[in-house]
């Protein structure tokens, strides 16, 4: 065997692992330019219709401090995401349940429940918003024909979060539904036949033995459905563009409005590194709690 | 006693369930059921549950230029929209399938330096807010001229698709043993023909299903087409937005916009129903 | 013919070292089996001269030739993995005659030959009914033996069967694994056999190499082996129950030398104290194959010139045709005898058990090497 060609089998196998990878690497990397440009851009003064930018250090950051828009929109974000989050967990967690018991035509209901994922859900804000409009929307309709009050829904300043949850739990229940349900059918048969066999309560068995294992899948949907509610838009967007009177105002859309309305981009990119130092924080977090719950369910 | 509790159990579980549905189907239904009314059947009150239906709203969104409403005229071109999409869509995902694959291959089968930092930069991305990379591709899309162009849509739309098809494909051949290769190789097949001959009919599915779902992930994103397609290019899901807000009374036509919209995603969500906890999870749960 | 050699490889995986400097070679047409526990190294072994898994350091030669940098498919091996590698989207039938269809190799069969090639390994094999099925509806003895025929069913220059029939069923074990021997015999392929069974290794070998934690122990026949074992770690994988190690000490006794264990002394062979001499050890250890003790519930039994030891039967135990018999000695000696399973033993009987000097092996304490091979 010639040297030559050796020489050329090993230049093939020393690097076929990154001739492979490189050409999704520079695709991919080519995020890592306008990431960067947001962060750089965040301690600046850009403005676009002006075209200019000057150096403003940690000017951006200190504004923000001081603005009380900006708290409200913390606190919007964060009350946002809570009541989002809670609702898809439980609701979707009683649904796997429900799902999971062996009723009649199970497997069709399980399709149909699968439907609002699917959705874009800027579409499926503006299915909601036709049916929650004040005066002739089928909701206020429904309420008072069983002689509930109706309500101002997305118009409505007290109410408008909570419209928007509800559209946000409309198109994500069923994500953390489907998920608990495959973890629930991936539970080993055995520890559950151990128990029964040591005549074992089926509270305690829920508590001690599905919840442990379910951890997991149960950290998957936190860490999905805390981070999109964090960063959500296109749903707020859609049914309220933040109103009404700043009632919907999360950070994504706030700074949207910074961006675009009022050119003011380094105050936008600083809301924006901002809410991705949190989403980042949170799922580093959340990471390495699944990557725990994994090893200790798996042991690996 | 027993049998009783048994039967309050199942009637309260039968309930659960058609509370689910009606939650889950009812504003769908309800949605096409406007989508199939007459502009003065849709804004009547008390809703209308039965009607005359009429595909006048359909026709009137796909055909007609411009919506004729009670006050005004909104100029759409709903085909146009349409053909962006699948221009766009198709093309991030072809992109990312083109590339994807043996990146998917290469994290799955070899070892290399940075590899998990580099697998894990992709997935984070998955959970970086859209706003703080669609604004300065916006801004640097404008100085260098691909502001509004399919490529440059392509491009913002592929970083979307890329860093989710490679890490899901990844994981469909990591569940693949490298045994399988090793025997091929032996048995007397090239690189090349172990690659045809044995990963390949064994990833299709997976492959068919993570296209399909980077496809539907495409369609549903509004942001990045909202943002970066000018009016020639605009896809469909964003175009919604244009012609919506209380003043304009259109909502006949605007649900059967709506329908029109979603029915490519749920249609093919239905096929790749078998992959969508994995997909939609990252491959993290192999459901 | 076609013999294979190994020179001082090393196989690493990250600072783990699966094979450490491993050299032997292994003649045309023999068929070499490859003895060890669980993660001896085995496996890697046969991977790394398939060429699917790359040398650290050091030389595979096959036919002479060095083909460290050979693609697998171009050293003309054909390997059973233990783990089967079925290729789940093919028929048993497809998978069987998927090397025939590699595009090296598909001109010279026609679909006409393809068929009767796999017929007769699927006879073979006694998998010829189900040669329609796909993988996932076999059980684990037909999966094994569809990896077995997908090998067989080509005439390399090399068979690599990574524990071939490990997951069989006993009976069927025992027959394949002499029609196996048959079947290379007369294909007169060079053969590497991997098997944590030392009585596979024994009924099919040419010649054994005993791996430890990627080690070479010792190559040689079953008698080369059996009669001395290289260390006590081969003493203890070539036997069951393994034999039985005492500790000892060498002591001058009128100018020869005088092995001492608890109650049991005697007069080293002349080559083994001349060996002993030059080591200039004192500390040994004593090693000798529960086979080797005879037994007796006779208090004059003496067969011969040899060693006898007096002690109880502390606990017996049936092992098919076998009955090993537990031993302790009032000088808090224990072993373990085989004996026929017809014999007649009383547990907490006293038993007088002998044994003939020659029997025993003589290893360093320090490097637990034999001073055989010294």
């Amino acid at each position: 065997m010639s040297v030559e060609s050796r020489s050329r089998q090993s230049f093939w196998s020393k690097n076929i692992a990154w001739l492979l990878f490189m050409p999704a690497f520079i695709l991919t990397a080519g995020i890592l330019i306008p990431f960067g440009y947001s962060v750089v851009m965040s301690f600046t003064d850009f403005n676009l219709t002006a075209g200019t930018s000057n150096f403003i250090g940690f000017g951006n950051y200190i504004k923000l401090a001081k603005d009380p828009e900006f708290w409200n929109a913390l606190k919007v974000t964060i009350l946002f995401t809570i009541g989002a989050v809670a609702i898809e967990v439980g609701a979707g967690f009683a649904s796997a349940y429900l799902l999971n018991l062996g009723m009649r035509g199970q497997k069709i209901w399980r399709t149909l429940f699968l439907l609002p994922v699917m959705l874009p859900p800027a579409v499926a804000a503006i299915m909601w918003k036709l049916m929650m409009a004040p005066i002739q929307g089928v909701f206020n309709y429904l309420l008072q024909s069983v002689g509930l009050p109706g309500s101002q829904w997305l118009g409505g300043s007290s109410s408008a979060l909570f419209s928007v949850i509800l559209i946000d739990a409309y198109v994500f229940m069923p994500f953390a539904g489907m998920i608990f349900l495959a973890g629930v059918q991936n539970l080993p048969k055995e520890p559950y036949e151990a128990a029964a066999v040591d005549g074992v309560s089926s509270w305690f068995t829920f508590r001690r033995l599905t919840i442990p294992l379910l951890k997991p899948v149960i950290l998957i949907v936190l860490l999905f459905r805390i981070m999109d509610c964090l960063k959500q838009f296109d749903i707020i967007y859609a049914a309220t563009k933040g109103g009404p009177a700043s009632a919907t105002m999360t950070i994504s859309v706030q700074a949207y409005y910074h961006s675009f309305r009022w050119t003011n981009m380094g105050y936008a990119f600083a809301h924006l590194v901002i809410l991705w130092a949190i989403v980042y924080a949170l799922s580093y977090f959340l990471v390495g709690q699944w990557r725990k719950a994994v090893s200790e369910v798996h042991g690996y | 006693m027993d049998g009783e509790r048994l039967t309050l159990g199942k009637v309260l579980s039968a309930v659960g369930l058609v509370i689910i549905m009606l939650w889950t189907i009812f504003p769908l239904y309800w949605v096409f059921n406007m989508s199939i009314q007459t502009p003065i059947d849709v804004i009547s009150y008390p809703p209308k549950f039965v009607f005359d239906p009429t595909l006048e709203n359909y026709s009137v969104v796909l055909l007609g230029k411009s919506w004729l409403g009670k006050y005004e005229t909104v100029q759409t071109d709903f085909p146009r929209y349409f053909l962006n999409s699948l221009i766009v869509c198709s093309g991030a995902v072809i992109l990312s399938m083109l590339v994807g694959v043996p990146a998917a291959y290469s994290l799955a089968r070899y070892n290399f330096r940075g590899k998990e930092n580099f697998a894990f930069t992709l997935l984070s991305f998955r959970f970086a807010p859209g706003l703080i990379v669609i604004i300065p591709l916006f801004v640097i899309f404008r100085r260098i001229g691909f502001y509004g162009t399919y490529y440059g849509m392509i491009f913002a739309y592929q970083l979307l698709t890329l860093p989710f098809s490679v890490w899901l494909m990844r994981g469909f051949f990591e569940d693949i043993p490298p045994e399988l290769e090793y025997a091929a190789r032996i048995d007397g097949y090239s690189w090349w023909g172990v690659f045809r001959k044995i990963d390949l009919p064994l990833i299709a599915p997976g492959i068919a299903a993570t296209g399909i779902l980077s496809f539907i992930f495409a369609w549903n994103e509004f942001l990045f087409g909202y943002i970066l397609s000018s009016d020639a290019t605009r896809p469909v899901t964003p175009s919604l937005m244009g012609f919506i807000s209380y003043e304009q009374v259109l909502w006949g036509q605007m649900a059967a916009a709506a329908i029109i919209t979603l029915l490519p995603s749920v249609i093919l969500a239905i096929f790749i129903q078998r992959y969508l906890v994995r997909g939609l999870t990252f491959g993290a749960v192999k459901g | 013919m076609v013999n294979v050699e190994l020179k001082n490889v090393v196989k690493k995986y990250g600072d783990l070292i699966a094979i450490n400097n491993l050299s032997f070679k292994v003649n045309s047409g023999e068929l070499m089996v490859l003895l060890g526990p669980p993660g001896a190294g085995k496996s890697s072994t046969l991977k790394t001269v398939a060429g699917v898994e790359e040398v650290t350091s050091g030389e595979i030669l096959i036919d002479n030739e060095l083909v460290n940098n050979f693609d697998p498919a171009d050293r003309d091996v054909a390997m059973a993995f233990e783990t089967y590698a079925l290729y789940p989207h093919l028929s048993v039938f497809e998978n069987i005659a998927f090397p025939l269809r590699a595009p090296k190799r598909s001109r010279l069969f026609s679909e006409e030959a393809v068929k009767e090639k796999v017929l007769e390994v699927a006879r073979f094999l006694e998998i010829d009914m189900l040669l329609e099925r796909k993988p996932k509806e076999l059980s684990g003895g037909q999966r094994q033996r569809v990896a077995l025929g997908r090998c067989l069913i080509r005439d390399p220059k090399v068979f690599l069967l990574d524990e071939p029939i490990a997951h069989l069923d006993a009976k069927l074990r025992y027959r394949l694994r002499q029609e196996l021997k048959k079947w290379q015999q007369r294909k007169g392929v060079t053969t590497l056999y991997t098997t944590t069974d030392y009585l596979e290794a024994f009924s099919v070998a040419d010649r054994i190499v005993i791996l430890n934690k990627g080690t070479l122990q010792q190559v040689g026949s079953w008698e080369e082996i059996y009669n001395h074992p290289a260390n006590t770690f081969v003493g203890m994988i070539v036997s069951d129950p393994p034999m039985n190690y005492f500790d000892g000490k060498l002591v001058m006794d009128g100018g020869k030398m005088l092995m001492r264990a608890k109650g049991i002394s005697f007069y080293l062979p002349s080559l083994t104290e001349e060996k002993a001499r030059q080591m200039n050890i004192s500390e040994v250890v004593l090693g000798i194959f529960p086979s080797k003790i005879l037994m007796s519930r006779d208090e004059n039994f003496m067969p011969g010139s040899g060693t006898i030891v007096d002690g109880v039967a502390k606990f017996t135990e049936l092992r098919g045709s076998r009955k090993i018999v537990f031993v302790q000695t009032p000088q808090d000696l224990s072993f373990t005898i085989q004996l026929p399973a017809e014999a007649k033993v009383q547990i907490g009987e006293k038993v007088r058990c002998f044994f003939g000097e020659d029997e025993v092996q003589i290893f360093d304490k320090q490097s637990k090497i034999n001073l055989f091979w010294v």
